[in-house]
């Protein structure tokens, strides 16, 4: 059943529409993401044009975040403090991404550095996450105890830095500094990569600030929903090019599939989440490798100048 | 001053005048002057008709003329790019930028233009896709071939139209052709122009216009979205919260 979207200025098929947000809402909900990285190119695939994509999928990532974070609210699975923290750090970086964002397409190639920077950063932080969790998982395997979750050097140094603040909910005593500045890269990455970062944002929670496991996914998705909710206004404000209906056609789909996808995240195990995180994450670093490295098929591509993105 | 508004004024008139008597010939109409968007809209046919008042205006009434119909939509820029492999990465390495491009045109007539148009005639960049596109773009025609794929990626979109055989006579003076309109057909104001050729030359030519827009719900959407655009993404934002808490609680488990 074909649907018009008053803004992207065409029809698509809404049972389409539905299925792919509920599909990217299972995702979002088992892993804390946002899958905005997963969510846009389909879009795009089906004939909706860039700005439009880019900007509705942010509304999409707020109503999916909600219910996730909902969801795990209600278990206590959130660390408000912390999360508080995150958002703060992560707007001044959404603001700053935002100045690098215009400084780089003054001087060219944005495009290839978009494709680079995800391909660096997603490659990396995918093998690294990978690596890590078949580690754990064959360790469990074997049936050892789970091996000390603190690394020892790590811990003493972030403990040296000021501003000490007790996280309650992540049995933390740290500083400020290592979170707000978390939250800082992951709102310039965003900015500039235009996605949610949900899927950086979850190993450093992880790996740098050793937040436990329980607490990490509710975490996320809080502070997600917070940053998405601005760039959403932001879209709306400046590219106008936010498209309700698409939005919402998405949100229904992804707010069932985000219940579904928390629920299923009770029954994983942590590293096991992990791996399948690292391998989402890699699977979409091998999209961009692609794109670097093969030919399109179709070579020229056509877009309107002045609709959310200027010449 | 008003010396100066006279003198427009008599310019005005004296062309509308003129433009009267050159569409004397030909009486051009469509089906649907006001195209309206509605949520399950996929697209839509129109149909322009017309009837030739032959013996007028240089028409022969013998009925040995053919028909040229051109319609022009909404204009934006556009721009193309083309990729390449070059240091083993692909890059842009070659775009053109295209102002006012009209955002949906078609070349109709009732037999490929260059068999009934004088070669002079023929050289009117209005009269085809190419030509069209050459004018608009910026800095100049160049010799890349980005001008024949912006075309392709009109065709394939349903925004470009060329066709030598779409104008049907139903007699000797009335014709009509068939106008698709594609799911993503830009909104505003469209012009269509009916040529009438006799001997290689134009002899007569009128226009009709229609307006496709959006109506209702949508139209209110897309108004809202460019007048009010921090009620606008406030009103999606708690929507999506909406959305997601009432996903919420009616998932709960």
């Amino acid at each position: 059943m074909p649907i018009y979207l008053p803004i992207a200025e065409l029809s698509v098929d809404l049972f389409f529409l539905i299925g792919i947000g509920a599909a990217i809402g299972f995702i979002s909900g088992l892993f804390g993401v946002g899958g905005g990285f997963l969510l846009t190119p389909l879009l795009l695939f089906s004939g909706v044009p860039a700005p439009v994509a880019v900007a509705s999928v942010t509304g999409q990532v707020v109503a999916s975040s909600t219910s996730g974070a909902i969801s795990y609210f209600r278990r206590g699975a959130i660390d408000l403090k912390l999360g508080a923290y995150l958002v703060g750090g992560g707007i001044l970086g959404s603001f700053a991404g935002v100045w690098i964002f215009g400084l780089l397409r003054a001087l060219g190639q944005l495009d290839l550095f978009i494709s680079l920077g995800y391909l660096i950063f997603l490659g990396s932080i995918g093998s690294l996450m990978m690596a890590e969790s078949v580690r754990s998982l064959l360790r469990s395997r074997k049936a050892g105890p789970p091996p000390p979750r603190r690394l020892p050097g790590q811990h003493s140094r972030l403990q040296t830095l000021p501003l000490r603040v007790r996280f309650k909910k992540s049995k933390l005593y740290i500083s400020v500094l290592p979170v707000m500045g978390i939250g800082f890269a992951i709102g310039i990455i965003g900015a500039l990569l235009g996605i949610g970062g949900g899927f950086i944002l979850v190993p450093a929670l992880v790996y740098i600030l050793r937040v436990p496991g329980s607490v990490v996914i509710g975490t996320s998705l809080l502070h997600l929903l917070a940053v998405m909710a601005m760039t959403c206004m932001l879209h709306a404000i400046q590219s106008q090019s936010v498209d309700i209906l698409l939005a919402f056609c998405l949100m229904v789909g992804s707010v069932a599939g985000a219940q579904f996808g928390a629920s299923a995240g009770q029954h994983l195990k942590g590293d096991q989440l992990r791996a399948l995180l690292a391998l989402i994450v890699l699977g979409v670093a091998l999209r961009f490798a692609l794109t670097l490295f093969l030919p399109p098929a179709d070579p020229f591509s056509m877009s309107i100048v002045g609709f959310g993105e200027g010449a | 001053m008003s010396r100066i508004l006279l003198a427009l004024a008599t310019i005005v008139i004296v062309a509308l005048a003129g433009r009267a008597a050159l569409a004397q010939g030909v009486v051009f109409a469509n089906s649907d002057p006001l195209v309206t968007i509605h949520s399950n809209f996929t697209g839509q046919t129109m149909t322009l008709f017309g009837n030739v008042e032959a013996g007028q205006g240089g028409v022969p009434a013998t009925g040995a003329y053919d028909i040229i119909v051109l319609v022009r939509g909404p204009a934006s820029d556009r721009i193309v790019r083309g990729r390449e492999r070059q240091f083993g990465i692909m890059l842009n390495t070659s775009e053109a930028v295209y102002r006012r491009l009209p955002g949906y045109y078609a070349v109709i007539s009732s037999r490929p233009l260059e068999t009934i148009l004088a070669e002079t005639v023929d050289a009117d960049p209005q009269l085809s896709l190419a030509g069209l596109v050459a004018q608009t773009r910026q800095g100049g025609a160049a010799d890349d071939g980005l001008d024949a794929e912006l075309i392709r990626l009109m065709s394939e979109a349903g925004l470009f139209i060329e066709s030598g055989r779409g104008v049907s006579f139903l007699s000797n003076t009335t014709f009509a052709t068939r106008l698709p309109l594609p799911s993503s057909v830009p909104n505003g104001l469209f012009v269509a122009r009916a040529i009438v050729v006799a001997n290689g030359e134009i002899v007569s030519e009128n226009i009709t216009s229609f307006t496709v827009r959006t109506e209702g719900f949508e139209r209110f959407v897309a108004r809202a979205a460019r007048n009010n655009p921090l009620l606008y993404g406030l009103a999606t934002v708690l929507l999506a919260l909406a959305t997601g808490w009432m996903g919420g609680v009616l998932f709960k488990r």
